[in-house]
């Protein structure tokens, strides 16, 4: 059931069959599989591929999208700890003059739910920006500056107010660990644009990753092809890339050369073996990746002008300028799916302010604020703005009042906080939803995580309601159980 | 007379209700089920016609008659180094080594291949394999995953539980039993205790934003674990809802639910603290055995007679010239005694008193002991010194009993200061006494079992010349070591009773507290803790008074004491079931959602497999309700048709690279059928035969005919069944992560093939560890042997995951994995040509390479017999040679270097890494 270009026709489950549905919930078929592997011809898998030197096909090869794609691809700015949606781009001018007054507002984080609490007053002051007038605070002056390019979602909520499964929730929409993050999805639906480059990457802040590590990148239930990838912005990028010293100055090749030689003649003596073609196959995919790879990261092409665009020649900003000028390279590469890092470890190494709000945010968005606009402003300029969604915010905000007696640090709030998008078949200079007075909780057109997941997953071509992946008895999908709705309102 | 379908008509035939075997015929109450849920039948074994002198086996028969039907030729039987290398591989994990190819090759006997799988299932390293392949289905890890993912207590005593349960080939109705119910079973045993860790493997969110609805998270870990890995059923599909496929209402999911609902939860309170005690146990390692209690009986009895003797003779002197002439003799003992509590009188030279009393002690008044009370001395020693004490507590000391450090326990006379200082100090860490000093660390313990409410007597000696510390306990030296030289001085004051920097209080009492600048003699130390009599001066005294025969026997029971050493008993941290005083009444909850109740139910079992209420026997011990009992004997018992089904499917699956249900956790609708269900029963009931052995199994299938075909293409039977369902010829498979780890160890000769313990954690790329959280901290770091030991040692940290088992897709840890991935990736690649394991690999195996062979042509020869068992034609070894000095000439390379990349391109051979 294949057209002219050897694509499988629409059957059910976006073209698949159940039998392949099945392997890929673990009933793997060894040999079978990876000739499901090698081609979209499932069934036809045993008799081909005979000759011992059949081209690998990626089993992340393109798919036609499910409908019309906005995005082809995704930079989500990770602000892991959880910044204040207050303090930065949701404006609440009454909750200044209450600056240390007991009030009574109900709140749920790390200590637990309360039903008073002393509020902290904004921590700096707002401006309108753009066309649209959009309050931003004095932490983000030059994100400020794009907020006609932006969409902000200031009604979104979470089910978890406490880390570990906030930042499940946020990347692969269960409080549980186990499941498939959003950029699996994405890949999963639609594969990559880029044979030699993963299609899923994930920088991480300098001082480690977040809490759970490797779970906020897991392709979960998924085969392995659908993970993660963690690129780094110094050195190799990707682990075992580089050939070792062993392999160095070219020997690699005549290694390879060799290598290829031993493995077909050891195939040519079995035939009907699809596998250990596509094996041979996956070699040359390696040696291939271990030039890319590097030259989509090597920011030496880059000119003076666009680097300090980035900020990259200011101490502060360099890091994470560095990072999301190697995102939109990416990206221009064909990469699916990028997730950039601000913030990791504990404590203050992130945006998780308990103790001192000042010192926390000032630090955090001091790094990122130039930066993030560059990254906006050069995909624009570059035309690439239109088909890439950028995607900001963290696994929830904060709460209006004070964690502790003293201070000025606040606690975790998944009731009421801002993300924000730009590009990608978004608006631009609009603002969705609301939180109350004190930014506690979300009040008009509240939001979850999931209603997020389906707006990438629609602006990518993906019908959230229909990507499914069938695992454990069930046909799994990103937004859950329920049929969930795109922010429709987000969407140009 | 069976039917054998080709191709996709039988999932039409078997999706219909009355196409099992066994249930034709009207009226049968069996009518609507499906196939797997009939009791297993026995059909006539078919008779074969074309093919008949294929046949080993009754397996064999139903085998070939679905072959002869579809009118296929099956493969013929591989050459003989193909069958032994797959027989060695789906057995044991590894490859043959080139004695046993040799052996093997070499006998010419007609029973030499039965008697190499009798050889390899006796091996351990058959448990090590197989222990895996359950480890998969009830997603065995060493962490709770989420923010902490912090470590599970012993959990690593569930999987030698599992590996030494396979290796001693026990019945597998006893095995799921034990999972699921071993703390309900009469006998009591550690091994019973540590089965049962089963139910705490799941991921645990110490910090969940809804703690009702994280409990029954929890539980439907539990119950949904164990239906899919023991009756392929999937239940959890029917926990909010009924379920889709099959007919399985959420009624019976709940009524399921209610067998484990007396566990004690995870977490009670709220903050992200746990409850560890309702999930870890602490428990002696004999417990089970009266070991422990017939040498602590042992001990005593030998102790007490000795000690009468000594009394006999002391008392002698005693009544006839008073207690002075006895006093006296000790009078050189208390030299250099520079301090003597004896907590008699309220006003002794103390530094700081809070709180303190006064109880009964060992001699008048001790010193008595709750939470927070402290008492302060000056430090009166730092350089050689003995201290001496009783103490008597109910109450085990801080830190437990695996980690015996001093100063992790309970202060008893401590001095600890925090980092690397001249410190020391005696503390109880768990049921041991440890003493230690500091610059450098070092530490020795006693026995177990001094939290037993007896007054125990302490000596802990220091010399500073030599550095030598020794313990006594009890009277005999227990323990020595060499530390430090240099003067004790980091303390300013020693605390009693607790540890210095303000924590961990002992629960009970201290008396007789004495220190010495000196060094205490064993006979000195022997005499402190039997009272008057073991000095030499005691012996002088009783030879003047009551002559040399009395002497000598005096002298020969002091002996004897000081040597009879207490008996250890060793406490063990156990992942194991415990349940509350009275569980709770079970409850549908709607939609899945904790919080909402509805209709109260009866643990009870599924009505797909018959239905019907438990029959729930409380164990007399009264600690548990024995629901989990209840379900294991329903699970076990051989009439339930799922459980040998289930596991003989998993078998087959193991042996031949498919189950015969593709989906061996779900036998559902969602699943996929077997191609021929009386195949399945077939095997299934053979299991039976053999009690339930899975041994005995495995044998039978790999004696048959059927594991022996080769893997040999035909074009006619690919047409017939392209996806070689009814196994025209052997699947070939890639290596697991496991196997293709564990065989390039073996290959390049540093294998430790060591069982058991604690995991271990072979390096780490740092690429990997900076996506930790707290990269520096993530990570252990194990001795160059134990980073060589089978891939089922590794340490598994859900949250950091070795990067080359996870290249080669092992099992997902937060959910059952019933099959492996099986993916070609060039990230594989990447591993096997850069990655700093081979890269170390190819050099020791190159290094084996020089050790055993002269010339390079016998190297290559070599290393391709290692790695693929064949003895290379000679046109192959002249390819390899040639490509090694094309190197080394094209890149100006040393011979060694040359050789070394040689190596490392032989791990990437298509022929080492799959099986044919």
């Amino acid at each position: 059931m294949k057209d002219r270009k050897g694509n499988r026709k629409v059957g059910n489950f976006c073209g698949r069959t159940r039998r392949e549905f099945l392997w890929e919930a673990g009933a793997g078929f060894t040999s079978l599989a990876l000739g499901g592997m090698l081609s979209n011809g499932f069934f036809s898998s045993q008799s081909f591929a005979a000759d011992g030197s059949t081209a690998f096909l990626n089993p992340m090869a393109p798919k036609t999208s499910m409908i019309p794609a906005r995005a082809k691809s995704v930079i989500f700015l990770f602000m892991y700890g959880g910044p204040s949606h207050i303090d930065t781009f949701d404006y609440k001018p009454k909750l200044y003059p209450l600056d240390g007054q007991n009030i009574e507002v109900k709140t749920f984080g790390r200590g637990g739910h309360r039903k008073m609490g002393r509020v902290v007053g904004p921590k700096w002051s707002f401006k309108q920006y753009g066309e649209c007038g959009k309050y931003v605070s004095d932490l983000f002056p030059n994100v400020g500056s794009m907020v006609d390019d932006i969409t902000f979602l200031h009604s979104m909520t979470a089910d978890s107010p406490l880390h570990g499964s906030a930042m499940l929730m946020m990347n692969s929409g269960k409080l549980l660990s186990g499941a498939p993050c959003l950029g699996s999805w994405a890949n999963y639906g639609l594969g990559t644009l880029n044979d030699n480059l993963p299609g899923f990457v994930v920088m991480l802040d300098n001082t480690g990753g977040p809490i759970s590590g490797a779970k906020n990148w897991s392709s979960g239930y998924m085969p392995g092809q659908y993970q993660g990838t963690v690129l780094r912005s110094q050195g190799p990028p990707i682990l075992d890339l580089e050939p070792p010293e062993l392999l160095g100055g070219g020997i690699q090749r005549s290694v390879l050369d060799h290598l290829r030689s031993e493995n077909e003649a050891h195939a040519a003596a079995r035939v009907g073996n699809p596998d250990l073609a596509a094996r041979i196959a996956s070699y040359e995919l390696a040696y291939q990746m271990q030039s890319t790879a590097p030259e989509a990261v090597d920011l030496n092409t880059e000119d003076e002008e666009t680097k300090s665009l980035y900020g990259i020649d200011r101490e502060k900003t360099a890091d994470f300028g560095r990072k999301c000028l190697m995102a939109r390279r990416l990206v221009e590469r064909g990469v699916r799916f990028v997730q950039i890092y601000s913030g990791g470890n504990h404590d203050d190494n992130n945006w998780d302010a308990h103790g001192d709000l000042k010192f926390n945010h000032d630090k955090h968005a001091g790094a990122t604020d130039l930066p993030i606009a560059g990254l906006l402003k050069d995909l624009k300029r570059r035309g690439m703005l239109d088909e890439t969604l950028v995607i900001w915010g963290g696994e929830f905000g904060r709460q209006p009042t004070a964690e502790y007696a003293k201070g000025t640090g606040r606690d975790h709030n998944s009731y009421g906080f801002t993300m924000w998008m730009a590009g990608g078949g978004t608006k631009g200079g609009t603002s969705i939803g609301t939180t109350d007075e004190l930014g506690a909780a979300a009040v008009e057109e509240p939001f979850h995580v999931k209603n997020l997941h389906a707006t990438v997953l629609q602006l990518m071509g993906l019908d959230p309601n229909r990507l499914s992946y069938f695992h454990a008895g069930l046909e799994q999908r990103l937004i859950g159980v329920e049929d969930t709705q795109p922010i429709w309102k987000a969407i140009s | 007379m069976r039917m054998i379908v080709p191709g996709l008509l039988v999932s039409l035939l078997l999706c219909s209700s009355a196409s099992s075997p066994g249930s034709s015929g009207d009226g049968n109450p069996f009518e609507s089920r499906r196939w797997c849920d009939l009791p297993l039948t026995a059909s006539e074994i078919p008779e074969l016609t074309r093919l008949e002198s294929r046949a080993l086996s009754n397996i064999d028969h139903f085998w070939l008659s679905g072959l002869e039907q579809l009118g296929i030729e099956p493969a013929p039987e591989a050459d003989s180094v193909t069958l032994l290398r797959r027989l060695h591989y789906v057995i044991a994990g590894l490859p043959p080594t080139p004695a046993e190819v040799e052996s093997y090759l070499a006998d010419s006997s007609p029973d030499r291949w039965e008697s190499r799988v009798d050889q390899l299932l006796a091996d351990p390293q058959f448990g090590v394999h197989w222990g895996r392949h359950w480890l998969d289905l009830v997603r065995w890890a060493e962490t709770d995953s989420y923010e902490r993912d912090r470590l599970k207590p012993g959990a690593w005593r569930y999987r030698d539980w599992v590996v030494n349960a396979f290796n001693s080939d026990m019945p597998y109705d006893q095995f799921l039993t034990l999972q699921l119910a071993g703390d309900e079973m009469e006998e009591e045993s550690l091994d019973h205790h540590v089965a049962t860790g089963f139910l705490h493997l799941g991921i645990r969110d110490d910090e969940p934003a809804d703690p009702l609805q994280a409990v029954f998270d929890d539980l439907d870990g539990m119950l949904d674990t164990t239906c899919r890995s023991m009756l392929a059923i999937s239940m959890g599909c029917a926990r909010c809802h009924d379920h889709k496929g099959d007919p399985i209402p959420a009624r019976d999911y709940y009524r399921m639910l209610s067998f484990f609902e007396g566990l004690k939860p995870y977490k009670t309170g709220g903050g992200n603290g746990i409850n560890t005690g309702n999930f870890v146990r602490k428990l002696p390692v004999d417990l089970g055995t009266d070991d422990f209690d017939r040498s602590l009986e042992d001990w005593r009895r030998e102790r007490s007679e000795r000690l009468a003797e000594v009394r006999y003779l002391i008392q002698e002197v005693r009544e006839r010239w008073g207690e002075q002439p006895l006093e006296e003799a000790r009078a050189a003992l208390w030299q250099g005694q520079v301090l003597h509590l004896d907590f008699d009188q309220q006003n002794q030279t103390v530094f700081e008193d809070r709180e303190t009393e006064r109880g009964e002690g060992y001699r008048g008044k001790s010193l008595q002991l709750d939470q927070n009370d402290r008492l302060l001395i000056d430090r009166p020693v730092q350089d050689d010194f003995s201290i001496s004490l009783w103490f008597r507590t109910e109450h085990e000391g801080a830190g437990g009993n695996d980690d015996l450090r001093w100063f992790r326990g309970t202060g008893l006379v401590d001095g600890e200061i925090g980092g690397v200082v001249a410190d020391y100090g005696i503390s109880l860490v768990g049921q041991h006494v440890c003493v230690g000093v500091g610059q450098p660390e070092t530490f020795i313990h006693g026995p177990g079992g001094m939290a037993d409410g007896q007054w125990h007597h302490v000596v802990f000696t220091r010399q500073r010349d030599s550095g030598h510390i020794a313990l006594w306990v009890d009277g005999a030296q227990v323990a020595s070591a060499s530390g430090g030289k240099q003067a004790l001085e980091a303390p300013e004051h020693l605390s009693i009773g607790r540890m210095f920097p303000d924590r961990h209080t002992l629960q009970g009492n201290i008396d007789e507290i004495r220190i010495w600048n000196r060094v205490l003699e064993d006979d000195e130390v022997l005499d402190l803790n039997i009272g008057p009599g073991a000095l030499p001066a005691h012996r002088q005294l009783v030879e003047e008074r009551l002559g040399e025969a009395e002497s000598k026997r005096l002298a020969l029971a002091i002996e004897r004491l000081s040597q009879l050493h207490r008996p250890d008993q060793k406490m063990v941290q156990v992942l194991s079931a415990q349940e509350r005083k009275n569980p709770p009444a079970s409850h549908i909850r709607i939609r899945g959602t904790a919080s909402s109740p509805g209709e109260k139910v009866l643990a009870g079992f599924p009505e797909i497999l018959g239905g019907g209420d438990a029959h729930i026997m409380s164990p007399s011990d009264g600690e548990s309700s024995g629901r989990r009992l209840a379900l294991a004997r329903w699970i076990a018992d051989p009439a339930n048709p799922r459980t040998a089904r289930v596991i003989s499917n998993r078998i087959w699956q193991h042996l031949f690279g498919e189950a015969i249900v593709p989906t061996p956790n779900d036998f559902g609708k969602f699943g996929l059928p077997p191609h021929d269900p009386a195949l399945l029963d077939q095997v299934a009931l053979e299991l039976l035969e053999e009690r339930w052995s899975l041994k005995g199994l495995i044998r039978r299938l790999v004696t048959s005919s059927v594991f022996k075909i080769s893997n040999r293409y035909d074009a006619v039977a690919d047409q017939k069944d392209p996806e070689n369902q009814y196994l025209w010829r052997f699947r070939g498979r890639r290596l697991s992560a496991e196997e293709l780890r564990d065989s390039v160890l073996a290959i390049s000769g540093n294998l430790n093939s060591t069982r058991g313990g604690p995991g271990v954690f072979p390096p780490m790329p740092a690429e990997v560890l900076a996506t930790s959280s707290r990269p520096g901290a993530a990570w252990g770091r194990s001795s160059v042997e134990d980073s060589a030991r089978r891939s089922l040692y590794i340490h598994v940290k859900r949250s950091l995951l070795h990067p080359l088992l996870l290249a080669f897709d092992m099992a997902d840890t937060d959910a059952s994995c019933p099959v492996r991935f099986n993916t070609v990736q060039p990230t594989q690649a990447l591993t096997m040509l850069n990655s700093d394991f081979t890269g170390e690999q190819a050099r020791i195996f190159a290094r084996r390479l020089i050790n055993e062979e002269e010339s390079l042509p016998a190297r290559v020869e070599r290393a391709l017999y290692l790695i693929t068992q064949r003895s290379p034609t000679e046109q192959r070894i002249h390819d390899n040679v040639a490509f090694i000095e094309k190197i080394q000439s094209e890149y100006n390379l040393d011979a060694n270097k040359a050789l070394d990349i040689f190596c490392l391109m032989t791990f990437s051979l298509n022929e080492f890494i799959h099986i044919d």
